[in-house]
């Protein structure tokens, strides 16, 4: 059975080795690459996902017919090596799907020869990007940890957080920090992002280690023998992570004074708004999400099982077919679409009028600023506020305007309609959003005279409707 | 309380200038051979991509492993067009169990099911091709789509833009029409253009006599077909070595170069009339008039100053010619093409003009020329641009800006000459943000 793919959005354990070794400063990434994966992975696509110029500390081995059909790979890999020596940074050398379809592994030429580099086989024929960072992670471990015995100033909390690629990992990175430091516990340290791998010995001399995301990191945690939280989303996840890391902190009283006070100020306008017309829109909206585990997962459990929306979806990328959600999008567009640039380019090709709020990667989008989280309270606030906005401004989308339009100039003779027409207006009124459908439904009936009367016809029939986009 | 940011934790470290400053001091000291270790283009497949992607009617079946297929679908879903990208699964189980050739062909039957679907072209990459696909194994047609095989892995070809001129080369190779039908006064042009100067080009050959333009790539599949009984190609670009063998292959007559600058424009627009046999008299005055509205736009805009221009999409040379003729100096210019037959005018012309150039280039050697020639301008890649901002120079990607604006005839050299002449004026704001973030 062919398993036919739609738009791959989910990349593969080589593009997880480099977006996760290429975030420590002290190491320099060989790949066992052609020019292509080198270009994709360390200039191109890091540039528009994580707004990194190119990636620095990467160099490809720049396969060539030569060395794919004869040769092999291991002149040009110890060529490379060669002119990289010197700089003072750890080398690792990593194969790619194409290197690993001629066979090539380093690992013993690399002991034989330079026992200082290490081989990462990618698996990338095998492995999707998820998989690969949390594989790589344990790796950088086994490898790189100096085996000293753990010491534990009390109150420590390392995150095993973010590589580049993680989509708004600096904002939830943030906010994760902010609660831990909320709890009374010192941040010790992060890795990948902002360590070196040198650091990678300290996360072992914490107390407390806090996972980012489900889908990666948890080999790493478990090596380190540590308690281990996952980041949270919503409410009340939030507040139970805030507990819990109190109590293995042994900082419960700050972690209840904390959560108080977070009621009080963060969070304040979510009791505002809830309290307000606003909240009680969300029972009437619905919505639809396809992005990472942690993410897809988190926007259900808060929006509709703490806010009250509805649901029509919410897909892991890594698992989801985007045949499937393509269809699902197309026969019935969600008012809000929190997805990724193949579900906007979907919703576009049969012109939907779906909110589409960018959560996940492929897709060329920005978010290192900090002020956009969607984990933890400031998370669940600055989602609330974004919804708000967004139905403000469908709102002001149905509003009449003096925009200039021939309506005015039309006879007003009568048009009659046939019952199957008025049902199909009414059947179609009923997926317009909830806060507009009055509108919606009088826009459509003066759109459907008007084609009406153009094609010289004095009743609105089904086939009328049928025409109307 | 941390507050370390990755951005800061980049800054700090400047690691990539510390690895430059020991790439610089290797080769200043005994070793004659110059460290080159980052060769500049895209993804060569990219090139073939955004050519076949933006067809009508065509849906893309791509073979090629996971990590491969998301890299190409996002450049070119930013790049090349807002469509789906279709392809069957290609791992380690299918290349074990030996299912490629079958899952493709299930692929292009599912996507067939559209009927209006036409193309689907089969993009062969780097796993792919080293797994092998027969061509005679794939169909020539499922339902109304015809299926074209288009092989454009990264380790054969060195340049996306290399990559183009296969994909057109597959394409006409394909569709075009038998030469028998050739009809008189046509012309295909080759190369991507900015819409303006296709539009202008357009009306200086309507004025000399040609009577009809195709210019390829095209979004349309009939373009294709048409461009087989031209009488002429003029090719502006000189990566498009393919496709002036086809047209060659066929006995039709091809034209290189493109109008920028004042000498060559001329040259460009008396050659096509010759390879057409047109009104001599007519296209004379028709080149004459073209040149002297060029010359008073670059007398108008004489400017001082020097400018790298090291992109990678294989056209920048043309934009060297027509700022030396402004009178800047360029000392230096780097694509990552290979030197071609089609670009030996160019390559002649500056080499005289006292521009060091260089194909296939790497950013070791973009970076060399930057620190020895200081200039006030660089146009060049992302990589490039990136480490001459961090010297406080103005720089701006080929790719976005020059790509972007008419560079051909009067009104293309006006645009050019004004955008380069406000970029080198916006030296203080390069060096105030470098100070700001070296402080």
């Amino acid at each position: 059975m062919t398993k036919i793919i739609r738009d791959e959005s989910t990349t593969s354990a080589y593009w997880a080795a480099v977006n996760t070794l290429g975030a420590l400063p002290d190491v320099h990434i060989i790949a066992d690459a052609p020019i292509g994966c080198y270009n994709l992975a360390g200039v191109a696509v890091i540039d528009y996902t994580d707004a990194i110029p190119y990636l620095r500390n990467f160099t490809p081995t720049d396969l060539t017919e030569q060395a794919i059909s004869s040769s092999g790979t291991t002149s040009i890999t110890k060529e490379t090596i060669e002119k990289l020596r010197g700089t003072g940074k750890t080398l690792i050398v990593m194969s790619t799907a194409e290197s690993e379809m001629v066979g090539a592994d380093h690992t013993q030429m690399l002991a034989a020869q330079y026992p200082d580099i290490k081989f990462f086989p990618s698996n990338s024929l095998i492995e999707d990007e998820w998989q690969g960072r949390d594989r790589v992670l344990a790796w950088c471990f086994d490898n790189y940890d100096d085996r000293k015995p753990p010491s534990i100033p009390a109150g420590t909390v390392s995150i095993i957080g973010p590589t580049y690629g993680c989509f708004n990992s600096p904002s939830d990175l943030h906010e994760i920090k902010r609660l831990i430091q909320g709890v009374g516990g010192k941040v010790k340290r992060v890795f990948p992002m902002e360590s070196k791998l040198a650091d990678i010995s300290d996360l072992k001399h914490s107390d407390v280690i806090v996972v980012m995301y489900e889908e990666f990191g948890t080999s790493l945690a478990k090596k380190l023998g540590r308690p281990i939280l996952y980041a949270p989303f919503g409410l009340y996840d939030t507040e139970q992570f805030i507990r819990d890391l109190g109590k293995l902190l042994g900082k419960t009283e700050q972690a209840e004074a904390f959560i108080k006070e977070e009621k009080q100020t963060t969070l304040k306008l979510i009791w505002d708004l809830w309290r307000g017309p606003q909240s009680e829109w969300f029972p009437t909206v619905n919505f639809a999400a396809c992005a990472s585990h942690t993410y897809a997962k988190g926007l259900k459990k808060f929006l509709e099982g703490e806010l009250g929306m509805t649901c029509v979806f919410a897909e892991n990328s890594a698992t989801a077919d985007n045949n499937e959600i393509r269809r699902r999008l197309q026969s019935n567009p969600p008012q809000l679409m929190f997805g990724r640039i193949v579900d906007k380019i979907y919703l576009s090709e049969v012109g939907a009028k779906t909110y589409f709020i960018q959560s996940g990667y492929p897709g060329p989008f920005v978010r290192r600023a900090l002020g956009t989280p969607y984990m933890g309270f400031s998370g669940a606030v600055y989602l609330v506020q974004e919804i708000v906005n967004i139905l403000y401004d469908t709102l002001f989308q149905f509003l009449p305007s003096h925009k200039a339009t021939n309506e005015l100039a039309e006879s007003d003779a009568p048009i009659a309609w046939t019952a199957e027409a008025k049902s199909l207006l009414a059947e179609r009124t009923k997926h317009a959003p909830f806060i507009s459908q009055i509108s919606f439904s009088r826009d459509l009936k003066k759109k459907a005279e008007r084609h009406a009367r153009n094609q010289g016809l004095s009743t609105v029939t089904a086939e009328v409707i049928s025409k109307l986009s | 309380m941390n507050t370390t940011s990755p951005t800061d934790a980049l800054n700090r470290e400047r690691d990539f200038s510390n690895l430059f400053n020991i790439l610089s001091e290797q080769s200043k000291d005994d070793k004659t051979e110059e460290v080159n270790l980052h060769p500049q283009t895209m993804c060569p497949a990219f090139g073939g991509l955004r050519v076949i992607t933006r067809i009508d009617g065509a849906q893309v079946c791509m073979a090629t492993d996971k990590g491969c297929m998301y890299g190409l679908t996002f450049v070119t879903h930013f790049y090349a067009a807002k469509k789906s990208i279709v392809s069957p699964e290609l791992m380690s189980q299918q290349l074990s169990s030996g299912t490629m050739i079958t899952d493709i062909r299930h692929t292009l039957e599912e996507i067939a099911k559209d009927k209006s679907i036409r193309l689907i072209p089969v993009v062969s990459l780097c796993v792919a091709e080293t797994a092998g696909i027969a061509e005679e194994l794939l169909p020539k047609k499922v339902g109304n789509a015809e299926v074209v095989l288009v092989r454009i892995p990264a380790y054969l070809i060195k340049s996306h833009p290399e990559a183009k001129d296969i994909a057109i080369e597959a394409l006409l190779k394909r569709f075009a029409q038998t030469p028998t039908s050739e009809r008189k006064k046509s012309v295909a042009i080759i190369g991507e253009i900015f819409p303006l100067d296709a539009m202008m080009i357009g009306q200086v050959l309507e004025r000399i006599g040609v009577e009809s333009v195709i210019t390829l790539p095209s979004q349309q599949l009939d373009d294709y077909k048409d461009a087989g009984s031209v009488e002429c190609a003029v090719v502006l670009h000189p990566f498009y070595e393919r496709v002036e063998e086809f047209f060659r292959a066929r006995g039709v007559k091809v034209v290189g170069s493109n109008p920028v600058g004042v000498n060559a424009t001329y040259k460009w627009i008396k050659d096509i009339g010759d390879a057409l046999g047109l009104d001599e008299t007519i296209t004379e005055q028709v080149a004459q008039e073209e040149k002297t509205k060029i010359k008073a736009v670059i007398d108008a805009k004489k400017m001082k100053g020097t400018v790298i221009v090291a992109g990678y999409e294989g056209n920048e040379f043309p934009l060297v010619r027509l700022l030396l003729e402004a009178g800047v100096n360029v000392p230096y210019a780097s694509t990552s093409i290979a030197h071609t037959e089609l670009g030996e005018g160019d390559h002649k012309l500056l080499t005289m003009l006292g521009t060091e150039l260089r194909y296939r280039k790497t950013l070791e050697e973009d970076r060399r020329a930057v620190l020895k020639y200081k200039p006030d301008l660089v146009v060049g890649t992302t990589s490039l641009d990136s480490y001459v901002k961090e010297l406080g120079i103005p720089a701006v990607y080929y790719t976005n800006i020059i790509s972007s604006r008419p560079i051909y005839f009067a009104q293309g050299a006006s645009v050019m000459l004004d955008l380069i002449q406000s970029l080198v004026q916006k030296r203080d704001a390069f060096e105030k943000m470098k100070r700001f973030f070296e402080g």
